[in-house]
């Protein structure tokens, strides 16, 4: 059985279609990623999933459950949202959200003090959470989403606005939450190095719909290898770039001026380009096939959704 | 019959932390109700005697006007907190995890509302005797018997939170519209015992009582002099607009589901 099944989700505001069609589903036990530009259909995917949105169509089951009856089986995190309340303390709030949802006594009481101590907030959990800093207002929102061990996490912008030390700590978490807690995680992101670094899956949707859904494994090795970068004896004018901007092809220009970076799908394309270059009198001193990263994979993805 | 207990718990202890932690908030509440009725009160009392007229227009008697701007308060606060209390959880972000409570919404609401009532009543209480103290107009304050009718009454003005609360997900931004009806409380209090028409006091919300507390506070009676009819009086209006409050409220949050505005402000 699937932790998360969507099948044929369709929801639009007035003339404007955010999610068309698309199905998908989640592994148990899995971190999947919920990518796309600004727009793409995540958070009204993700607020259907949760019930917050009631799509026009489509059926949503999560451990097997529709998801109008399985509230139970689920618990998130909003971005651009708090989450907790600023003038209760992380205990409090953890009290709190398993409150209201009607879980309470001694269980939760050692629960929530197990998992702040388990997210480095031991010394913290009887501050006022206005005080704490935004990492860990975060980590607390995170423990909040635990803290009635739902079986399915959705975190929708989990690192937004956080410095690299507290998203460090916050992969740490996630991996934490899917391989010792067993929980089935879906997140959305725009954040490429916590998708290449914590997550299993990859779904990319653009404009409403699915481009992409597969394993990220599988993603980086569709695209593996086919990255080049040139470098070049002379920096590159913006007239030039301008021209190779024109070219056929995509190039990524680096912070140096000297290199220029292109996917290709065909390593013959090699000679076209360097052909081209010498064309436009831009010299090459060396070419050398380069390690992918998950976002030049991503926007691989986007580009080809276009 | 746990998780209710448990949702009850937290509630109580939220009602608390909040009144304690957002004691300006809080001590400003409490001046500004003590300072608006000596305001009115002294205001009613000289003008009514420089005018030679009963400064009765607002309650039967001083009497009257003291446990009407009580049960005004009362009715203010449980307005208040169930109306806002959207609001309020839109604004600081949480909206969207209460909605997602198996609880229900709605039962969230109103657990939450009943419980800041219940804190709330204690500063009422409070208010009050500072008030009588300041008057001098002592009115016969049987604490158990106006909870009892203040519980029976109270869940027709929950009703109404309930229609502005459900509102404000779809609409937002209906502060305005929120302090209106406030002031239009003040109508259900404003006239004293036996000044409305029968069939006025089934109809108007809280109304009965209303009456119910004027007959106690200032006719000196007790609830164990009321008929069936009256009690009953007071069960009907309360359910009926409860009942319907939750209908419209849980219409409007499915019309903000549908819409996606839940959460959103």
């Amino acid at each position: 059985m699937k932790a998360i099944e969507v099948n044929n989700l369709v929801k639009s505001y007035g003339n404007v279609i955010a999610v068309n069609n698309i199905s998908f589903s989640v592994e148990r036990g899995s971190i999947c990623a919920i990518l796309g530009p600004n727009g793409s259909g995540k958070t009204t995917t993700i607020k259907s999933i949760c019930n917050l949105l009631i799509p026009e169509r489509g059926e949503i089951k999560l451990e097997g459950k529709d998801n109008k009856i399985a509230t139970n089986k689920i618990s998130a995190l909003f971005e651009g949202t708090r989450n907790l309340y600023w003038r209760l303390t992380p205990r409090e709030n953890l009290r709190y959200f398993a409150g209201i949802r009607g879980y309470g006594g001694n269980e939760i009481e050692k629960k929530a003090n197990e998992l702040l101590d388990r997210f480095n907030l031991g010394q913290k959990k009887d501050v006022i959470v206005n005080n704490l800093s935004r990492g860990m207002q975060q980590k607390v929102a995170i423990a909040m989403t635990l803290i009635c061990d739902t079986d399915i996490v959705i975190l929708d912008e989990p690192t937004l606005g956080l410095d690299v030390e507290s998203i460090m700590e916050i992969k740490t978490v996630l991996m934490d939450i899917a391989r010792e807690m067993h929980k089935t995680v879906l997140l959305s992101t725009h954040d490429m190095s916590l998708v290449q670094d914590v997550c299993d899956d990859v779904i990319v949707l653009n404009k409403g719909r699915i481009v992409a859904q597969d394993s990220l494994l599988n993603l980086m090795d569709m695209f593996k290898g086919m990255t080049y970068e040139f470098v070049l004896l002379n920096k590159l004018t913006d007239d030039k770039k301008k021209v190779l901007n024109e070219l056929e092809y995509d190039f990524y220009f680096t912070r140096e001026d000297s290199v220029v970076e292109v996917d290709i799908f065909d390593i013959k394309e090699i000679y076209n380009i360097t052909d081209k270059l010498l064309k436009e009198q831009i010299l090459i001193k060396e070419v050398k096939q380069k390690d992918i990263n998950f976002e030049r994979v991503y926007l691989n993805l986007i580009n080809e959704g276009k | 019959m746990k998780r209710i207990y448990y949702l009850i718990k937290v509630s109580v202890e939220k009602s608390f932390k909040d009144i304690i932690r957002y004691k300006f908030n809080t001590i400003s509440d409490i001046l500004s109700f003590y300072i608006l009725f000596i305001a009115l009160f002294f205001g009613m009392k000289f003008f009514g005697s420089a005018m030679e007229v009963t400064p009765i227009k607002l309650g039967e008697t001083l009497e009257g006007f003291v446990a009407g701007y009580f049960l005004w308060t009362i009715m203010y606060m449980a307005y208040s907190d169930t109306a806002y209390s959207i609001t309020n959880d839109a604004n600081k972000g949480t909206l969207e995890q209460i909605s997602m409570s198996h609880m229900g919404l709605h039962n969230i609401i109103i657990v939450r509302s009943l419980t800041d009532l219940a804190v709330n009543l204690l500063i009422c209480f409070a208010v009050l005797f500072s008030i009588m103290a300041t008057t001098n107009y002592w009115l016969n304050i049987n604490i158990f018997e106006l909870i009892i009718l203040i519980i029976l009454g109270i869940f027709s003005i929950l009703g109404i939170g309930l229609i502005f609360g459900g509102l404000a997900l779809i609409f937002k931004k209906i502060q305005s519209l929120l302090n209106i009806v406030q002031y239009f409380l003040i109508g259900i209090v404003i006239t004293g015992a036996r000044e409305f028409e029968s069939v006025l006091t089934w109809i108007m919300p809280f109304r009965a009582a209303t009456e119910g507390i004027y007959r106690i506070t200032i006719g000196g009676d007790s609830i164990l002099n009321f008929s069936v009819i009256d009690i009953s009086k007071i069960i009907v209006n309360s359910a009926v607009y409860f009942i319907v409050g939750l209908f419209i409220f849980n219409q409007c949050s499915l019309i903000a589901k549908k819409r996606g505005l839940l959460g959103q402000y």
